[in-house]
């Protein structure tokens, strides 16, 4: 069977969501194991360190795979319905599989971007602002617990999103 | 050691919207209408609106 243009771009596609998802989700769930327990035993010295430090740019990484990763799942979904695949009875469990993973994960993605950093990135700014002597705002620790939920959340939407992207190509349930 | 109040509430916003992401994408695509897609936007800006009310 050749191999046409159009399966260079699917695999090129696939290659980069699956790479940046890695690296998102990776990074998801370091922050849930070992950042917030670790940060929990320690001092607060050592954490107004570590927060501008290390949280800003694991940050960074985390914000930005997760745009790499939806931007590159939708490229693949919307092209692979417009050569009419979606319509096609037979991949109806395909196409309600990918789409539920698709929209979990985008869900998750507007946590990352409206909740997880909109609110650290307060965070991170209060303490920077903190070692040169200001005052810690009153609403730090508010902010702190909003990015916390919503990243629990992405935690347990990360199972079944994980699970129908999988599902999608792997399980034909119908 | 129990579970903080966040992770409950973090895990306890997760069930509802899978609940209701599976249920709208299975009609979308059963009844071949992009309707049922109002619901997933609908709860996740009812998340937006709760979680910034979070003291």
């Amino acid at each position: 069977m050749a191999v046409e243009a159009i399966d260079y771009f699917y695999i090129g596609l696939r290659w980069t969501h699956v790479f940046a998802g890695i690296t998102w989700i990776g990074l998801l769930y370091y922050f849930n194991f070992v950042q917030v327990p670790t940060f929990k035993e320690l001092d607060a010295s050592t954490k107004n360190v570590l927060v501008p430090k290390l949280v800003k740019r694991a940050l960074f990484w985390f914000r930005w795979a997760a745009v790499v990763t939806v931007l590159a799942g939708w490229t693949y979904f919307l092209t692979a319905w417009s050569q009419g695949d979606f319509y096609d009875v037979s991949r109806r469990w395909w196409a309600v599989s990918i789409l539920t993973g698709g929209f979990l994960g985008t869900f998750m993605f507007l946590n990352v971007w409206g909740v997880i950093w909109r609110h650290q990135k307060k965070v991170i700014r209060a303490t920077e602002e903190l070692l040169k002597g200001t005052p810690a705002p009153p609403d730090m620790a508010r902010w702190g617990r909003q990015a916390l939920i919503a990243s629990r959340m992405n935690v347990a939407l990360s199972l079944p999103m994980l699970f129908f992207m999988t599902a999608a190509s792997h399980l034909p349930l119908f | 050691m129990p579970w903080a109040k966040e992770t409950k509430l973090g895990f306890g916003w997760a069930a509802v919207v899978v609940v209701i992401f599976i249920g709208s994408i299975w009609a979308m695509v059963r009844y071949t209408t992009p309707a049922p897609l109002i619901i997933p936007v609908l709860a996740y800006l009812g998340f937006l609106a709760w979680v910034n009310r979070v003291k």
